[in-house]
């Protein structure tokens, strides 16, 4: 008979699972094979005994000390770790595991945007438009001052000034028309938004030099004034002349007469 | 009886004595336009007088003008030869009117002459006097550039535009609507300038006055520097203290009103 086969038997007898007559054939097996009979008693009593063995109940402090003793692990097993890891913490973090996706999901939308704004605009080609389609725009402002300043209605030349603050730079051509302008123009308010367009680019020497001249040739009371407060502003020192040019005229207005001398000892 | 006859025979002796008193002339032009119906110009450059311009509901310009009314000649001045000086009082007046525009001339520079003229609604006015006259201008909308050296300019319920100077006199507008993006400037040197809008206009106002004052019942909305406002309790106008040029917006902002004065105020009113 197998080993395997005499230890189910055995086991069979223990559980009282046999009946007498395959007890005396089981006791008949085992005789056969070697096995005393005086074993297979002890083996009865040990089983016996082990089924009356208590087993002991779980105290409750059990579950506390269970998981004291899991933190406890846990800590030691962190602090083990953490030595380890303190040089390469930040790069292990980063190259964990769980953010690797999406670091690089960001990373490739990232590139594929640049690459896509960088194709739809070609860079240089367009400021050059740009630059290019300002000075289309500065140059019709200046035509427009440039031929509203000639027309015969006077709101169309007050317009036309006015127009010349849009500018931030003039050329020649417009600065030639306003100091014409200041000279020559019949009606005196015309004159007088001329003087102060004309001081916005009083730091070009052209501009600088026509103003001064004007002074002793202006008519009008108020344009004389203008010319006054500009020259004042400016701190022009070379106008003082122009003005005791226009001192001596006896037609001078007496208001005016003691503006002009009074922006005279200002200048001096 | 007798003596009765000779106190009235004397009197009327007296009475017929001649007088030389100066009569009053006018002459009188009615200047059909080259298209009627249509907006039309008025050139004046007048020297010693005042111009007076209605509008009416007519398509021609009737002019009138007169003289001898005031004016510095003194007719009874007796030299020492005994000659006295005949004061002519003739009046020249024409007017020329080409394509709507049309310019009226006379001998203002010798004696003072008043116009007194109508013309269509719809009219522009370029109009210039010197002195002894006011300029006067009532129920007209155009664009109007009026110029008064010594006198007064009155622009009464009037649309459009203007650009108004003086140096002695005062300006006073009142408009009834304004034309949209149109700059204006109203300058005087002695002069108060007194202008009164419509509500609803939206403009860039510039300002100064430099010894006066400057009063608005607008909502302007300053800009730049530091101004004291203070509201004036009487009529809700308040009173805007400066140094400068002060910028404002009403309504937002919109084309250029200049408005400046060396000695007097300036008042802009709402219309309300």
């Amino acid at each position: 008979m197998e080993k395997n086969e005499i230890e189910a038997l055995i086991v069979e007898y223990l559980r009282g699972d046999m009946t007498p007559q395959q007890k005396s054939d089981f006791k008949e097996i085992l005789r056969q094979n070697g096995y005393a009979l005086s074993d297979l008693a002890e083996l009865e009593e040990l089983y016996h005994q082990m089924d009356a063995f208590q087993v002991p109940e779980p105290s409750e402090k059990m579950d506390a000390d269970f998981y004291a003793l899991l933190n406890k692990y846990k800590q030691d097993l962190h602090k083990k770790k953490r030595r380890i890891k303190k040089p390469f913490s930040i790069f292990e973090s980063v190259l964990s595991q769980r953010y690797l996706p999406q670091l690089a999901y960001s990373i490739i939308l990232l590139i594929i945007g640049w690459a896509v704004g960088s194709w739809i605009t070609p860079g240089s080609k367009k400021d050059a438009q740009l630059t290019q389609m300002s000075t289309e725009i500065r140059e019709m402002r200046e035509m427009m001052v440039l031929t509203l300043i000639d027309q015969s209605s006077v709101t169309q030349r007050i317009k036309a000034v006015n127009l010349t603050n849009n500018l931030d730079d003039v050329n020649e051509r417009v600065i030639h028309a306003l100091l014409k302008t200041l000279n020559n123009d019949p009606n005196e308010n015309v004159r007088l938004v001329t003087v102060e367009a004309l001081y916005e680019f009083a730091d070009n020497p052209i501009v600088r030099e026509g103003l001064i001249q004007s002074i002793s040739e202006q008519e009008s009371a108020l344009v004389q004034l203008a010319l006054a407060d500009v020259m004042v502003a400016l701190q022009e020192k070379r106008s003082i002349e122009q003005f005791n040019e226009l001192l001596k005229r006896r037609d001078l207005n007496d208001a005016v007469r003691g503006r002009i001398e009074k922006t005279v000892r200002v200048l001096l | 009886m007798r003596k009765l006859t000779t106190i009235i025979c004397l009197l009327f002796y007296t009475l017929s004595f001649p007088c030389f008193a100066q009569e009053a002339s006018g002459e009188q032009i009615i200047i059909p336009m080259s298209r009627p119906g249509e907006p039309g110009v008025l050139n004046i450059d007048h020297i010693k007088g005042s111009i007076n311009v209605t509008g009416y509901d007519g398509e021609s310009v009737i002019v009138n003008a007169s003289s001898g009314q005031r004016g510095n000649e003194n007719p009874d001045q007796v030299q020492n030869d005994g000659l006295r000086r005949i004061v002519s009082n003739v009046i020249q007046l024409n007017a020329q009117e080409k394509d709507n525009e049309l310019t009226v001339q006379t001998n203002s520079h010798r004696h003072t002459i008043d116009l007194d003229i109508r013309v269509p609604h719809y009219f522009s006015l370029r109009l210039k006097t010197y002195h002894n006259g006011e300029i006067h201008v009532k129920n007209v909308s155009g664009e109007m550039e009026i110029t008064n050296i010594n006198g007064d300019v009155v622009l009464e319920d009037v649309s459009g535009s203007a650009v108004v100077n003086t140096i002695d006199g005062h300006i006073l507008v009142q408009f009834r609507d304004v034309t949209p993006d149109i700059p204006m400037a109203f300058t005087s040197i002695e002069g108060k300038i007194d202008i009164t809008f419509p509500q609803s206009m939206n403009a860039s106002v510039k300002m100064k006055s430099d010894n006066g004052e400057i009063f608005s019942d607008f909502d302007i909305e300053m800009e730049k520097r530091e101004i004291q406002v203070d509201k004036s309790n009487q009529t809700g106008l308040y009173k805007v203290s400066l140094e400068d040029w002060v910028h404002g917006k009403i309504n937002g902002g919109g084309p250029e009103i200049l408005l400046k004065s060396l000695e007097g105020n300036i008042y802009i009113r709402k219309n309300k």
